[in-house]
């Protein structure tokens, strides 16, 4: 495995981050702004800087065709950036939401995006052209806490949700003359809007914070606060899934998840380094970390040599620098997406965190 | 807007708003009840009555309003502004028809109840899985553990323990199970703590009990020691916040006779978090069925 790729961007925490498709622009949410670096060379430089929302921004996405950016902040509001002549262009979307904002992807089929909020709804938005407007219709029932992360399946209808109730759930976002009849899979048949087709929740309970459709759509992997990813295959519309596979850790608990193909998967969170997941569905197990740290992990602290302890406590007045960790990230990492995939096998994907820092990971 | 709270005879009971629906009144003293309630909301009135004899047992009646249970959450912004509310009530004491207080304590009233968004009105038991066992409410299992635990099984012992665990027992069942499981974590030596641990979270289930004891641990050491572990339940700490998010229990380091007690759970503590990691220690944390 080649040495992860680490970008020191600044000293603040990382909401989200986004790559254009072309792999040259990066986008960064910063506090209330969302900053777009340029790749120059081994370097991200910093272009451009959408501004516009009044509070954090907690989540940015770039659609990888369209190349439009979708922001949502915790100001309740989420913007369209549109890249015009004149630079970048926003237009504003009414979530009709009185919570923060807290999570938005785009549809694969970019036509629509889904904002997760605490105000216990999903708004599904889609662009109507006769009005020239973003129309949001919520996803309610049976949601009870905040949503805190969102997944689409490859078929842009349906949406894998998280909340702090603790229960990952799969519901239609369905919206008629934007999408297509989606096929009949082992979710569900029809799906009309707000349809719930499936409703997980852990024996140990914790508040959801990553989840993830596999490549197929036709499996589901989630992680919470319990330490333990879960993978669920559902077996046929209304029906308790075939498989609900829990994998309990002894590591502190992930905050995101990407499938690599249909038997792995790749989750990172509060151990600063991403680790790998194996199985189907008779069994899955964590494999281990992806990171190697045999040599002692990107600038790492040099041996702890008796002269080196005694010229720390003779520097420093302290027995050891223990503020750096071995892992690539010096703190928690908050999102993880595949950088460069292809037919849903990942070679390399790319992770931010709480340490300013985006790392892009060969596997 | 109430009267003078003078005018009060010494016996009038406390109001509070029980759910959003209900009140209820607790009385000072026992005797012929009959209670009349009117709240004014904003112009409306809404009279709720009702008359009884209190048992010597119960100090309290509780008074449906006669309403739609809609009709409370719309008006739940104006119960909070004292302008807008107005609580009557009328009672008969021992037949002393001259008693008319007026209820003066609306302040104290617990709005977040009212509130159907309020995290306190987060319907808990939606975080249990499915599969949680039967409610118990007792638990027997330091006839089984014990006599295990003398005839040299200490690793049976602790398995039979942590797996007959009441998750859906109430607080009595736990207590006298959490009582058999101190016993034998103090009747296991040290010297053979590693041993014991390794053969109990090993196996099938074996991450399940070790989860089992890290909230075993953390009871333990979160709770005023009884040493020995004594059969007596200790008294739990009331629970105010009435199925809230906290799991905390009050701590007493006052009442003496639990340092062996912590020392031994410690060293459990240390022994297992060098096995299952702080994936176990998290996991106490979310773990809605409690031990």
């Amino acid at each position: 495995m080649a040495t992860p790729q680490a970008h020191h961007l600044f000293h603040n925490p990382i909401a989200d981050h986004s790559f254009s498709s072309d792999k040259q622009t990066l986008a960064v949410a910063r506090d209330s702004n969302v900053e777009l670096y340029q790749t120059a060379g081994n370097k991200f430089t910093l272009t451009d800087e959408l501004k516009g929302h009044e509070k954090i921004v907690t989540s940015v996405d770039i659609a990888p065709n369209s190349g439009k950016i979708v922001t949502c902040s915790q100001d309740r509001n989420a913007y369209v950036w549109e890249q015009t002549p004149s630079g970048w262009k926003p237009t504003l979307v009414l979530l009709r939401i009185n919570r923060a904002a807290t999570f938005v992807r785009w549809s694969p089929s970019e036509r629509k995006f889904a904002v997760g909020s605490g105000a216990r709804v999903i708004s599904v938005c889609y662009f109507e052209e006769e009005n020239n407007w973003w129309i949001s219709k919520h996803l309610k029932k049976p949601i009870r806490s905040t949503i805190t992360t969102l997944a689409w399946h490859p078929n842009s209808v349906l949406l894998a949700a998280g909340s702090t109730d603790s229960h990952a759930r799969v519901l239609s976002g369905f919206i008629k003359g934007v999408d297509t009849r989606p096929e009949p899979s082992a979710w569900g048949e029809r799906l009309p809007f707000n349809t719930i087709c499936g409703e997980f929740l852990n024996d140990s309970a914790g508040w959801i914070h990553g989840v993830g459709f596999s490549p197929s759509g036709d499996a589901l992997a989630f992680t919470g606060h319990d330490s333990s990813i879960t993978v669920v295959y559902p077996s046929a519309p209304e029906q308790p899934p075939r498989a609900m596979l829990n994998i309990p850790t002894r590591l502190l608990p992930f905050n995101c998840l990407i499938w690599n193909g249909e038997n792995e998967i790749i989750a990172a969170g509060h151990d600063c380094e991403p680790y790998r997941f194996q199985g189907d569905e008779s069994g899955w197990k964590l494999t281990g970390p992806i990171e190697s740290k045999s040599g002692g992990g990107a600038g790492s602290i040099r041996e702890d040599t008796a002269l080196n302890m005694f010229r720390q406590m003779d520097l420093k007045g302290q027995t050891q620098a223990d503020t750096q960790l071995k892992t690539t990230h010096q703190n928690t990492i908050s999102t993880i997406r595949p950088y460069e995939d292809a037919n849903g096998a990942v070679n390399k994907f790319s992770t931010s965190g709480v340490d300013g820092r985006v790392v892009i990971w060969s596997i | 807007m109430p009267e003078a709270a003078s005018s009060a005879p010494p016996s009038s009971p406390a109001v509070k708003l029980f759910t959003t629906t209900n009140f209820l009144l607790s009385f000072p003293s026992i005797g012929d009840i009959r209670a009349e309630l009117n709240i004014q909301i904003h112009q409306i009135t809404i009279s709720s009555f009702r008359q009884e004899t209190l048992p010597s047992s119960l100090l309290s009646l509780e008074i449906p309003l006669v309403t739609s249970p809609t009709f409370i959450p719309a008006y739940v912004g104006l119960v909070f502004d004292s302008r807008y509310l107005q609580l009557n009530l009328s009672y008969l004491h021992n037949n002393n028809k001259n008693n008319h207080p007026k209820m003066d304590n609306y302040r104290t009233i617990n709005i977040d109840v009212l509130d159907p968004e309020s995290s306190t009105n987060f319907p808990m038991e939606t975080l249990l899985p499915g599969t949680l066992p039967p409610p118990l409410s007792s638990s027997d299992a330091a006839g089984v553990a014990g006599p295990m635990l003398r005839g040299g099984d200490p690793e049976g012992a602790l398995r039979y323990v942590l797996d007959t665990a009441p998750l859906g027992g109430d607080d009595r069942a736990k207590e006298v199970h959490m009582a058999s499981v101190v016993e034998v974590l103090q009747g296991i030596r040290q010297g053979e703590m590693t041993r014991v641990l390794e053969g109990v979270i090993g196996g099938e289930g074996g991450s399940e009990r070790a989860d089992c004891l890290m909230k075993y641990l953390y009871k333990g050491l979160a709770s005023p020691g009884s040493s020995g572990g004594s059969q007596s339940p200790r008294k739990l700490s009331p629970q105010s916040t009435g199925g809230g998010f906290s799991q905390i229990q009050t701590r007493n380091f006052g009442e003496g006779g639990g340092g062996q007690q912590m020392s031994v759970l410690l060293n459990w503590h240390e022994k297992l978090v060098e096995l299952t990691g702080p994936g176990a220690i998290v996991r106490v944390m979310t773990d809605r069925r409690t031990v």
